[in-house]
């Protein structure tokens, strides 16, 4: 990966909830046009992650970089501005307005014409046609994968640079699954769009991804590409189930 | 309102519709604070005397501006003094961690209020001459010009903020931040910004309450103290949080309180509004309007 430019960067950063840390001294290089997942148990500290890039939680030490500039203070509304979205896990769409206003919200960062608005909508649509057939209706109707697919179209919306998925397959059928990975592939290869993908799934994590980190009580166990570590006995053993 | 005999129908309505849009622009009023920040916001009242004195106090009378002026700078101050509010106070309080901080916070900010009026316009109660203080006839019947213009500006109120919500985007954000605040901030909205500016609102709305309770009580620190209150029950009644509840239950208090008094004595005329906030406790708590939670 020595070819592509290093989009965004964690050096050493430390997390706290109250008095209690999350996250210790956390480094991760994320590259231009990768997909990277960060796998680990309930309660490693990958969320933390995602909630400290996006500016939701503000980091107590070490550098957050986005292209170069440091936006570790930086509150969401500003880092959204930057290009990064992070789709949340559990979805987060708004329950009581359509599912046309919740994609229209997630272009709440850009200044686009009604025309430029309803190009971007009909480019979400085609991606899941799903959300077309039901965006008059209330969000809060869908159900759980049609939510994600909602929340997953909303970040589309900005034209991001770098998306942070959050656990996208958690509650949802296996059958839609496949297809949710396979969305996901596809927004990295024809949209150009950095991924960062944190899972419980590793195996999925690890088929669809370049590189993957390891996270295990709040430090980066490991670290490298997924092709190895789907080989790797150690990897196989604690999250493949032997 | 102690002749009721000599009142006949047109003025039972209008009065009650007049009154009813009181209640439920207080209604909205506190449900516009309470969706963005979780807060009830128990300085509300004092916002309504605030506006009420701003008006009376300085903008009429001290300056005499004529009324139209008056009631634009009194909204503007009260759009300031919301921001103010909401900047040192209530974005600082919806932070903490037990709710009943905010909750003294508040009524705390309610005492300042409410003294410092005192200490600024006077203790004693006034009132503005020949603002809305006059009647109109229609046919045999005298109707209060208050009301009339009451009825007319709350529903130019309540369309308007309905449209202001639905089309404007800084409307729209205002409805995601009252829906999920992380959700709001991640779509690039800054959550307290639209905050700030909802209280703002609010307050803004608060003026015009005070403005209309001008000509229908004497300007004085307690002259909101049971419109307040009412304003609170059309919120039970209606649906908690809902701002169509607001409308529907204020309306529905202000009718039954004026139709009450041809039951009961004047004096309790109050009771309705308490008594039919009671019987919906007990029957139906979320109110006529029940609002969809996530």
């Amino acid at each position: 990966m020595s070819d592509t430019t290093c989009i965004l960067r964690l050096d050493d950063v430390d997390v706290f909830y109250g008095e209690v840390q999350a996250l210790f001294g956390i480094s991760i290089e994320v590259h231009e046009g990768e997909i990277i997942s960060i796998i680990g148990s309930n309660g490693a500290g990958k969320t933390t992650t995602m909630r400290s890039i996006s500016g939701l939680h503000s980091p107590r030490g070490g550098r957050i970089l986005f292209e170069g500039e440091e936006i570790t203070k930086q509150k969401s509304h500003q880092i959204v501005r930057k290009g990064i979205i992070y789709v949340p896990e559990g979805r987060l769409v708004f329950p009581s307005i359509s599912v046309q206003d919740n994609l229209e919200m997630g272009a709440y960062s850009k200044r686009f014409s009604r025309r430029e608005l309803n190009q971007h909508l009909e480019e979400q649509y085609a991606l899941y046609p799903r959300l077309k057939e039901r965006r008059t209706q209330l969000a809060g109707s869908l159900s759980g994968g049609e939510q994600q697919m909602l929340a997953i179209a909303r970040g589309l919306m900005s034209d991001p640079k770098l998306v942070l998925f959050d656990e996208p397959s958690l509650g949802l059928a296996p059958v839609v699954v496949d297809d949710m990975f396979d969305t996901i592939v596809r927004i990295n290869k024809e949209r150009g769009v950095t991924v960062v993908l944190v899972e419980q799934n590793a195996f999925m994590a690890l088929s669809i991804s370049n590189r993957t980190y390891i996270l295990e009580n709040g430090t980066i166990k490991t670290g490298g590409k997924s092709s190895d570590l789907i080989e790797s006995d150690e990897v196989k053993k604690a999250y493949l189930g032997g | 309102m102690g002749a009721v005999n000599n009142m006949n129908l047109m003025q039972f309505i209008a009065t009650g519709v007049a009154m009813g849009f009181i209640y439920a622009l207080i209604s909205t009023e506190y449900t516009l604070i309470y969706n963005a920040t979780g807060l009830v916001n128990f300085a509300h009242e004092s916002f309504i005397v605030l506006g009420a004195y701003l008006f009376g106090g300085t903008f009429a009378r001290s300056l005499g501006l004529p009324p139209w002026l008056a009631v634009i700078c009194t909204v503007i101050a009260m759009g300031a003094f919301g921001v103010l509010v909401s900047t040192i106070v209530l974005n600082p309080l919806r932070n903490l961690q037990f709710i009943t901080y905010a909750m003294f916070g508040t009524m705390m900010l309610s005492r300042i209020i409410i003294e410092s009026s005192r200490l600024v316009w006077g203790p004693l109660p006034f009132t503005v001459q020949g603002f809305l203080r006059d009647s109109i006839k229609i046919g045999s019947t005298f109707l209060f010009k208050a009301h009339l213009y009451i009825i007319a500006a709350s529903i130019i109120i309540v369309v308007a903020l309905q449209i202001f919500f639905r089309t404007t985007k800084m409307g729209k954000a205002m409805i995601c931040v009252s829906q999920n605040k992380d959700a709001a901030a991640l779509m690039g909205i800054n959550v307290t910004r639209s905050i700030n500016l909802t209280v703002a609102l609010s307050a803004m709305l608060c003026g015009v309450i005070g403005i209309f309770c001008t000509p229908l009580f004497n300007i004085s620190t307690g002259m909101a103290a049971s419109a307040a209150l009412k304003g609170f029950c059309a919120g039970v009644v209606g649906g908690f949080g809902s701002y169509p509840g607001a409308i529907v239950g204020g309306i529905l208090i202000g009718l039954l309180e004026q139709f009450g008094t041809m039951l009961f004595p004047t004096a309790y005329k109050d009771v309705v509004a308490f008594g039919v906030m009671v019987i919906f406790l007990l029957v139906r708590p979320s109110g006529i309007v029940k609002v969809k939670k996530a």
